[in-house]
């Protein structure tokens, strides 16, 4: 009965409760003191905290999406205002799991503005939710794709950042900490690309068809790869492995919205808004 | 650029020269270990040179968009190196090692994982390319039609009939009698005639809808290792960075 009266009317009020909780997670994570010993009672009990909250973020968001599903007699994933409701989902679950296993205190901080954007657009732009999605983008791939995609775009991001600061600092821990942001996001990065192949197997019959964006999404993925080979391997300098993270970046961008601009990838089945 | 006769190794001769790869590296592992081209297969320089190799031939793709390189013969030699070299670090490394290399550990599962998912889901793609059948061919309204044709144009008379029975432009929505057996067909929703040929819908206008075909029988390969691979990225994120290791891996 609950269920059927969940609609787009009262998802204002899911939102700010969601994101209430995403920034007290947040929040409560980043007073979390660097100094403070991992085995202290003060740092267990400010995590232990924070990823309550994270968790009761994600569980009122959860618990929107399986009312609208319910009212709406069918899975919430048609209407542009539907797959912004997902991102905001994923992106929260996709924090709270990198915080839990590797204790990133800004991630939190990441994942909850990231979140908030889509539900505030949903709140602020109700027309989106009945704006159908073309039929291609209609599929259960579509959000896990594209939200995996943007949270290996941030986490190796901060990984480039710290190339930056790799190329002029001599600190060892700017690169292991370069390191674990390039596992991680690469590892999102390949379910990124490996869920875009079973998708357009789906969709186009082809695992695989050279498209301009599968194309850079490959040379991306082989750049990380291949700054992973070199740091388990113990070859190459640091400047060259700064640099290899910093070109990786640059592809990345060329993937992300680069190929929008180049004349050879005009052809690009990935460019939905000719 | 292209000129890589594809479809000349199709089945069963891809089947035959991936049975002579395969042995012919068993061979060279099993008897030739010490030799300078398995040192090489099993080098730091052999891993970095072919994936470097590989990443060079897609940037070349990625900037000209010329997609028949992918078919070249320069392309095909630096898949098949690609591959030699996972297969032979796979055999290599699967196991722990002490540093003499004596006596084998427990399983390297993320290791495995992600170096075999690699090498059956490129090598799927790979040796199956000569296998897989693309035709395109126009369902009209009551009328059962078997002409389809392959990319080249050339034409193929299907074994069955295919007729459309109804067509919904609101949610893009085909249903079609495909041999005997009616079927809803929609984007991102293919119709399995069999385990190796799907039936796709690609577009329409007033006279019926276009559908294509796809035979592929090594799309299952390319599945399992995309499974494998999602495994290991799991276990990527789980672990986070390895260490240095002694072996070069």
């Amino acid at each position: 009965m609950i269920s059927a009266m969940v609609t787009w009317d009262i998802f204002i009020w899911f939102a700010s409760a969601a994101i209430a909780f995403a920034f007290a997670a947040a929040v409560v994570s980043l007073c979390a003191n660097d100094h403070w010993s991992a085995s202290s009672l003060r740092y267990r009990r400010f995590r232990r905290i924070s990823i309550f909250m994270s968790v009761l973020s994600v569980a009122v968001l959860a618990a929107f999406i399986a009312g609208l599903w319910e009212s709406l007699e069918r899975p919430p994933l048609r209407t542009m205002g539907e797959t912004r409701l997902w991102y905001s989902f994923f992106a929260l679950t996709a924090g709270l799991l990198t915080y839990v296993r590797w204790r990133y205190r800004w991630i939190l901080s990441f994942s909850a503005i990231l979140a908030s954007v889509f539900m505030i657009l949903n709140v602020l732009r109700p027309e989106i939710h009945d704006q159908t999605l073309m039929p291609a983008l209609q599929s259960g791939w579509f959000i896990p794709h594209v939200t995996v995609y943007m949270f290996s775009y941030s986490l190796l991001g901060c990984a480039f950042l710290l190339a930056l600061a790799g190329l002029f600092g001599k600190g060892k821990d700017i690169m292991s900490a370069a390191d674990t942001l390039v596992y991680l996001g690469t590892a999102f990065l390949t379910f990124g690309m490996l869920s875009g192949a079973l998708w357009a197997k789906d969709a186009w019959g082809h695992y695989w068809a050279w498209d301009p964006k599968e194309t850079w999404a490959l040379i991306t993925w082989l750049c990380y790869v291949l700054y992973i080979h070199l740091r388990v391997m113990g070859r190459g300098s640091r400047t060259a492995q700064c640099l290899l993270l910093i070109f990786a970046f640059a592809c990345l961008q060329m993937c992300w919205w680069g190929i929008n601009y180049l004349p050879s990838a005009q052809d690009s089945i990935h460019i939905y808004n000719r | 650029m292209g000129g890589f006769p594809t479809s000349f190794f199709a089945f069963p001769l891809n089947v035959i020269l991936l049975s002579g790869w395969i042995m012919g590296c068993s061979l060279l592992w099993n008897h030739c270990r010490k030799s300078l081209i398995v040192r090489f297969f099993l080098s730091t320089t052999g891993t970095i040179f072919s994936v470097s190799a590989f990443l060079i031939a897609c940037l070349v793709i990625g900037f000209t968009g010329n997609r028949d390189i992918a078919s070249s013969w320069v392309f095909v030699c630096i898949m098949l190196l690609l591959q030699t070299v996972l297969l032979f670090v796979i055999m290599r490394g699967w196991r722990e090692q002490t540093p003499t290399g004596a006596r084998l550990g427990a399983v390297r599962w993320r290791f495995l994982l992600l170096h075999l998912g690699l090498l059956v889901a490129l090598g799927s793609a790979f040796w199956g390319a000569p296998d897989v059948q693309i035709m395109r061919m126009k369902a009209l309204a009551d009328m059962p039609t078997q002409e389809a044709y392959h990319m080249d144009g050339k034409p193929e008379w299907l074994s069955y009939d295919i007729v459309l029975k109804d067509f919904d432009q609101s949610s893009y929505e085909a249903l079609v009698e495909v041999d005997g057996k009616v079927a809803k067909i929609k984007v991102n929703h293919p119709y399995s005639r069999t385990l190796c040929e799907d039936v796709y819908l690609m577009g329409y206008d007033e006279r019926g809808c276009v559908l294509e075909i796809v035979r592929e029988p090594w799309k299952y390969g390319t599945m399992a290792g995309i499974a494998m691979l999602l495994a290991g990225a799991l276990l990527l994120f789980l672990r986070g960075p390895q260490r240095q290791r002694h072996v070069n891996d």
